[in-house]
């Protein structure tokens, strides 16, 4: 009932405005929508060590430097869990302390210190996010990409393989672009 | 050279095919996902704050797929603030969605409004641009490449705007970086280096049908299409046609002026997650405009106007291979071969240009990237004489070698980084040349940088400045230039041993993000010229063939010093997601010294072709949920030598998009104040114009 209730809605909006468009007061904001892929990737994604260890431990997500998302990664986090983990967000100003963490968000963290911090996080599994030009070619593992208004993602496989995730395939084949090593299989 | 290519990234067009779109299920999901948004969405409060949270709102985003958050249009980004802060130049960006909602129909237009950047429209087909000084319908000093292509012609070392197009569509950004590149991009990069880098072929898929009319516009037309071959493959292919009007003169005669093209061209992208990715492009075009030329006489009048319809075509194909060697280094090779024929009504001109690159990025360690390359080109032409403009040879093949090498360095984190940087070549005229560069980013934290550079670029002898020979004007008898019995007929004549011109830039620049949604980028310049194109006059030798006459040779020359120095400022104004402003000034400042004797006025280097101010000003509004307004005021100063006033213009852009695929849209240009002329050829003195037009286009995709 609730289904058909819903697709008569549905199509009576249709009519109005054709293949549905969003107005400009309800089109949803960068960082709600980048909230909402951090979330998809913490399912998406398996830490091998985070599956050894009890449910009681929480699954971390960090955010280095100056915190966009405002309270959107605490709405979406909000009565979910990983696996059983439940979920904790972390801001910090540098990356030893996020060390711990499963994902962190790095944002306004200029190209010059990506590398370094890159490379100090390539000892853990972490999947690292950023939005940086170039994010996935200098090590990190997913780089959003923006253009046209839409947000999609980039990902780099072979440092994914390098610190031990595990992308599921679906992820791979959303991704607009993918870095990964030769000979493997294609998407 | 294709120097520094950044691969776009764009959303998709909005085409829903492709992986995960095929079944049903998805789709009612969709549509649930959609409509649910916009019920609750329609009793949240108008204008609520963008970012934030509201449950509502991440809940109904929790439930979509990921490949509808990747097709989702979000209210506002801000990245493009961002990105531009650890650039230690002065580089100004035009994105594609820029272009596509101030309503420009030509490459041209698009590039109005840029600081330090001179766009004036001499006719319906001929510009006048360049970058901080030295204005002319054959500016030299502004190089222009298309996707890595360099578009200038050799002949006088400048860019015929009238074939210079592709559908705009399908232009991912254009980056203007004001200031000598010569460093990485090479001579004629003296002012500034104008880069139009279109979209990447998985971006453009499925098709897109653009038809306009207005005044001034018989009509246009394009029509794209894009899809997969395969997973790896991607291409599209495009047509365009359209026939511009005639304009007016000042007095409101109908002006020769008129300029129709046709067009069509391809790009095809190989390339995925591997390591390597292969480019091609190709085009092909075919068109005609209406040119005026003075020519001069030997007896009263002294000159007859020749008008008539230039025909041009010519096509390119290219083909660009990067391979990614690990991931802090990779390596491009590029090959294009560029074909023109113009048959215009003073000249005649075939060339064919051949053009080899390679380029290598890696970064040895960490905070440190080095670039390097070589490349060659070949060109070849045929200009044959024409009665009215011939060279010393009609044939000429001419070879240019180029290398570069530059690296960036960190020196400390996040705070200070430099680029120094050279580019050697040598050509067939000048031998060799060099041009280093220098530059410092300093960025006291994430709200300031400055940036300090210095460098020198060379432009090399174009083929008109070494052979050239013209009968450029008869000065009559019994006047005060020429008090004597016989008319004088000046000859301009280019010279074997024309030599470069050289340019010491010193730049500074600052921007500031004070808060926000507000952010201001200043540049300011000297720019210190030697050996810059001035005339020599010989003494008038008498010609007995009749009717008899005194002809003067006037040599090109590199007898001119020129300075000039200025400032531009950028002010972006981003207060809510719907309304967006930006603000461009720019100050230009010219002294020429040395022989200021100018009888052909047109081709020595003079004070006052430039404005001494420009400042723009553009709005965007969006509306309602699919109204879409934007408007820009455009003020340009005089141009004291050429005798054209100041001039202030209003463009105006209503857009309706009734679904998410069609687009209708109202342009009106030079809505205020009376028509107004914006530049005289160095050829014709007969300058147009340009009164209020209005455009009306549609675009569909399917």
């Amino acid at each position: 009932m609730k289904l058909v209730l819903f697709t008569a809605l549905g199509l009576a909006s249709l009519g109005l405005t054709g293949v549905p468009v969003q107005a400009q007061s309800e089109k949803p904001s960068e960082y709600n929508v980048k909230a909402v892929y951090l979330f998809n990737f913490a399912n998406f994604v398996t830490w091998p060590e985070l599956d050894r260890v009890d449910s009681t431990v929480p699954f971390r997500i960090g955010v280095l430097g100056i915190n966009p998302f405002g309270d959107a990664l605490e709405g979406v986090i909000e009565g979910e869990n990983v696996d059983g983990h439940p979920i904790v967000i972390e801001v910090a100003d540098s990356a030893d302390k996020l060390n711990s963490c499963q994902i962190v968000y790095m944002s306004e963290t200029g190209h010059s210190q990506l590398e370094t911090i890159l490379g100090q996080f390539a000892d853990n599994q972490i999947l690292t996010v950023g939005e940086a030009e170039g994010f996935i070619e200098l090590g990190g593992v997913v780089g959003f990409v923006t253009g046209d208004k839409r947000i999609q993602f980039e990902l780099n496989m072979v440092v994914a393989r390098a610190v031990g995730l595990d992308i599921s395939s679906r992820l791979q084949r959303v991704a607009s672009r993918v870095i990964s090593s030769e000979g493997s299989g294609n998407q | 050279m294709m120097a520094n290519i950044v691969y776009p990234r764009n959303g998709a067009d909005q085409c829903r095919r492709g992986k995960g779109q095929t079944t049903p299920q998805p789709g009612w999901s969709v549509l649930q996902g959609l409509t649910g948004i916009l019920l609750f969405s329609c009793l949240a409060i108008f204008g609520a704050q963008p970012g934030y949270a509201s449950d509502d709102d991440l809940v109904n985003l929790k439930r979509m797929s990921l490949e509808d958050l990747g097709n989702l249009e979000v209210s506002s980004v801000s990245k493009k603030l961002e990105r531009l802060s650890t650039a230690p130049a002065a580089i100004y960006v035009i994105t594609g969605e820029d272009i596509r909602r101030s309503g420009h129909i030509s490459i041209p237009e698009a590039l109005r409004g840029v600081p330090g950047v001179q766009v004036a429209r001499i006719d319906a087909n001929k510009w006048a641009i360049t970058a901080r000084g030295f204005n002319g319908n054959f500016a030299n000093k502004l190089l222009v490449l298309i996707d890595g292509r360099s578009v200038y012609t050799p002949l006088f070392s400048g860019v015929y705007w009238d074939v210079q197009d592709l559908p705009l569509e399908d232009v991912d950004r254009i980056e203007v970086i004001r200031g000598p590149g010569a460093a990485l991009w090479g001579a004629n990069a003296v002012n500034g280096v104008i880069n139009i880098i279109t979209r990447k072929a998985s971006a453009t898929q499925c098709g897109l049908a653009t038809a306009g009319i207005g005044t001034g516009v018989h009509g246009l037309g394009t029509f794209r299409y894009g899809s997969e071959l395969g997973e790896n493959t991607s291409y599209r292919v495009y047509g365009k046609y359209f026939d511009h009007d005639h304009g007016k003169t000042p007095d409101g005669l109908a002006a020769n002026d008129s300029w129709r093209m046709k067009r069509a061209g391809f790009r095809l992208d190989w390339g995925q997650s591997d390591r390597d990715e292969l480019t091609f492009t190709g085009d092909f075009y075919d068109g005609e405009t209406g040119q005026t030329y003075n020519a001069p006489m030997l007896t009263a009048p002294w000159a007859e106007t020749i008008s008539g319809t230039a025909e041009i075509r010519g096509g390119h194909v290219l083909g660009r291979w990067n391979h990614q060697l690990s991931f802090t280094s990779d390596l491009t090779v590029q090959v294009y071969g560029d074909r023109t024929e113009r048959f215009d009504v003073y000249a005649r001109e075939t060339r064919s240009n051949l053009d080899l690159d390679i380029q290598h990025r890696f970064a040895p360690a960490g905070g440190t990237e080095i670039l390097w390359g070589a490349g060659y080109r070949l060109m070849s032409d045929k200009v044959p004489s024409t009665g009215l403009i011939w060279m010393s040879t009609d044939n000429s093949r001419n070879n240019l070698f180029s290398a570069f090498v530059q690296t960036n360095l960190i020196l400390i984190p996040e705070r200070l980084r430099m680029s120094v940087g050279s580019k050697f070549e040598h050509n067939d005229y000048t031998g060799y040349e060099v041009q280093p560069s220098g530059r410092i980013l300093w960025s006291p934290n994430n709200r300031h940088s400055v940036w300090v550079a210095v460098s020198r670029a060379v432009r090399t002898p174009s083929r008109a400045e070494n052979s050239i020979r013209v009968n450029a004007a008869v000065i009559p008898p019994g006047t005060p230039t020429n008090p004597g019995l016989l008319p004088v007929a000046t000859r301009m004549e280019g010279d074997a041993m024309y030599g470069s011109e050289y340019l010491i830039a010193r730049e500074v620049g600052y921007r500031i993000r004070p808060g926000a949604t507000l952010s201001l980028d200043l540049t300011a310049y000297h720019n210190s010229y030697t050996d810059i194109r001035s005339v020599s006059a010989s003494a008038p030798v008498p010609v007995g063939a009749p009717p008899t006459h005194l002809q003067m040779l006037l040599r090109a020359n590199n007898d001119l010093e020129v300075r000039t120095h200025g400032f531009e400022v950028v002010a972006d104004w981003l207060p809510t997601s719907w309304l967006s402003s930006r603000a461009t000034y720019s100050h230009f400042h010219m002294r020429v010294e040395g022989d200021d004797e100018s009888v052909a006025s047109g081709f020595v280097t003079s004070e006052g072709v430039d404005p001494r101010n420009q400042f723009t000003l553009r709005t965007s509004l969006d509306l309602l949920s699919q109204l879409y307004f934007g408007a820009c005021v455009r003020y340009v100063s005089e141009l004291s030598s050429l005798d054209i006033s100041s001039y202030t213009t209003l463009d105006a852009r209503v857009a309706w998009r009734p679904t998410a695929t069609t687009e209708l849209a109202v342009v009106g240009k030079n809505l205020s104040g009376p028509s107004h002329v914006e530049f005289q050829s160095e050829l014709n003195s007969t300058p147009i114009a340009f009164e209020r037009t209005v455009y009306i286009s549609a675009t569909q995709r399917f």
